[in-house]
């Protein structure tokens, strides 16, 4: 009977057929699992490191070595505190010579966006240093105030060649730029290795580029400046760009009820205390949006012109929670909590 | 007529469906009362934070506690104490760091709404 016969092979084939699918869950889920995002941590700048890379072959390699790379950045280039780095020993001995040209490019880059505000310097370890706010905090006398200042003043940096020179007491700190500039260097690191897409962190500061798989584009949480770490009051939708955030709630000290934060005006030397809690910018570089959010923070809604020649967009979060956003956010920023109010610029 | 399943097409298909449970098993658990302790960005613990009991894990001189629906670093040997002042978590996605003694503290959120990263 003909029937019996297709039955026979149908019986025969089934066990094949059972066999094949199974390989094929296995095959696809491996390979899927292989290409699939891979996270790493690490520390570095006196924050942890996070590292995502999307769509490549041995992405926990690859985000593996961009954190290598922010390390050796950070611990022997840019730290001011590791007596391993540049900037250590620039600090100790008055002066530097390098011979990679590393630092140079570096300090160049900074000095260049600072020409932008007198009121942020590259030299602003005098003035962390009389507040040490990392140890306990402490109000320095107005004498120590008006020395920081003289010292902190970018005119005491020269750098000629390779050469870098530190004159009348200034001391080199790249604190308000470091995270964004080990990020960006994280993000180039992926981006070299081939990776499709990656998400860089480095504390507060976040890179974003390609595709980010069933992530793109990549929801980045605003840090709640009332409430606690890892906390946040709204989201943005990004690609291809970085996030920095400089608050006053993360780094401070309070006496006699007042607050004093960790972010200086340095022709004052004093904490910078305004409406503003918080200042979150999206750019198209590391150190720039480090910058930019540091600058704003000080110069208030003043330091809108600055983000807009950079073509930066801004988060400004109030003391009494109103939220200014520009104008281009709209549609890629959502309030998480009703509790603030906002409007765009 | 002969029988259209022998015994061993029973077995097969039932290992099909026994491997089709295990993976949807396995897929990443989406609701976090877990918390991750990490040290030098390595997973050092996960442990479930909803536990009746508080309990204690020191590690490279940072005291974690946890249990009651929420985790803290309550001491540890750094100076800038920024690990002891984020307080107590509770929310996904939550976070506590120490990095002079490298240790890290977090809410795990898988959500599938939860913003990869925070800026702040
Ligand atoms: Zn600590």
């Amino acid at each position: 009977m003909p029937w019996g016969d297709e039955l026979k092979t149908v019986k025969k084939l089934l066990p094949i057929l059972c066999v094949s699918v199974i390989s094929a869950v296995f095959i696809f889920s491996f390979v899927k699992d292989m290409y699939s995002e891979k996270t790493q941590y690490g520390f570095a700048c006196g924050s942890e490191v996070k590292v995502t890379v999307f769509g490549t072959k041995d992405g926990e390699g690859k985000a593996k070595s961009a954190i290598d790379e922010i390390n050796r950045l950070d611990s022997i280039v840019l730290s001011d505190t590791l007596k391993t780095s540049a900037v250590f020993k620039l600090n100790e001995n008055g002066e530097y010579t390098d011979d990679s040209g590393e630092l140079v490019s570096y300090i160049n880059e900074c000095a260049d966006l600072i020409s932008n505000c007198g009121e942020m310097t590259l030299l602003s370890k005098p003035i962390s240093d009389i507040w040490n706010i990392s140890g306990g905090g402490s109000i320095p006398s107005d004498e120590e105030l008006a020395d920081a200042v003289k010292k902190a003043d970018m005119k005491n940096l020269s750098v000629s060649g390779n050469k870098i020179t530190l004159l009348n007491g200034g001391k080199m700190s790249f604190g308000a730029f470091g995270k964004g500039t080990v990020c960006e260097k994280g993000v180039n690191t992926l981006k070299n290795s081939g990776a499709k897409g990656g998400i860089v962190t480095v504390g507060g500061t976040v890179g974003v580029f390609g595709k980010c798989g069933k992530s793109d584009p990549v929801t980045v949480g605003v840090r709640d400046p009332f409430g606690g770490a890892g906390e946040y009051f709204a989201t943005v939708d990004v690609n291809d760009c970085y996030l920095s955030t400089s608050g006053d709630y993360e780094k401070y000290f309070e006496k006699d009820g007042k607050r004093y934060c960790h972010i200086f005006d340095a022709t004052t030397a004093l904490p910078v205390d305004s409406d503003i809690t918080s200042v979150t910018v999206i750019a198209n570089g590391g150190a720039l949006s480090d910058f930019l959010s540091t600058a704003i923070f000080i110069l208030g809604e003043d330091g809108l012109t600055l983000a807009e020649k950079y073509n930066a967009q801004c988060i400004i979060v109030k003391k009494d929670k109103s939220v200014i956003i520009s104008k281009e956010l709209e549609g890629s920023f959502k309030l998480t909590d009703s509790g603030f109010s906002v409007s765009a610029v | 007529m002969k029988k259209l399943f022998t015994k061993w097409d029973f077995i097969i298909i039932l290992i099909c469906l026994c491997l089709s449970v295990l993976l949807f098993a396995l897929r990443p658990n989406e609701n976090g009362n877990e918390a991750v302790i990490r040290v030098d960005g390595k997973e050092y613990k996960t442990v479930d934070i909803n536990g009746a009991d508080t309990d204690e894990i020191t590690v490279n001189g940072v005291t974690v506690v946890y249990g009651g629906g929420e985790i803290y670093i309550k001491d540890s040997s750094c100076r800038d104490k920024i690990c002891v002042n984020a307080g107590h978590l509770s929310k996904k996605g939550q976070s506590a760091v120490c990095a002079p003694s490298r240790v890290s503290v977090e809410i795990k959120n898988n959500g599938k709404n939860a913003p990869r990263a925070v800026t702040g």
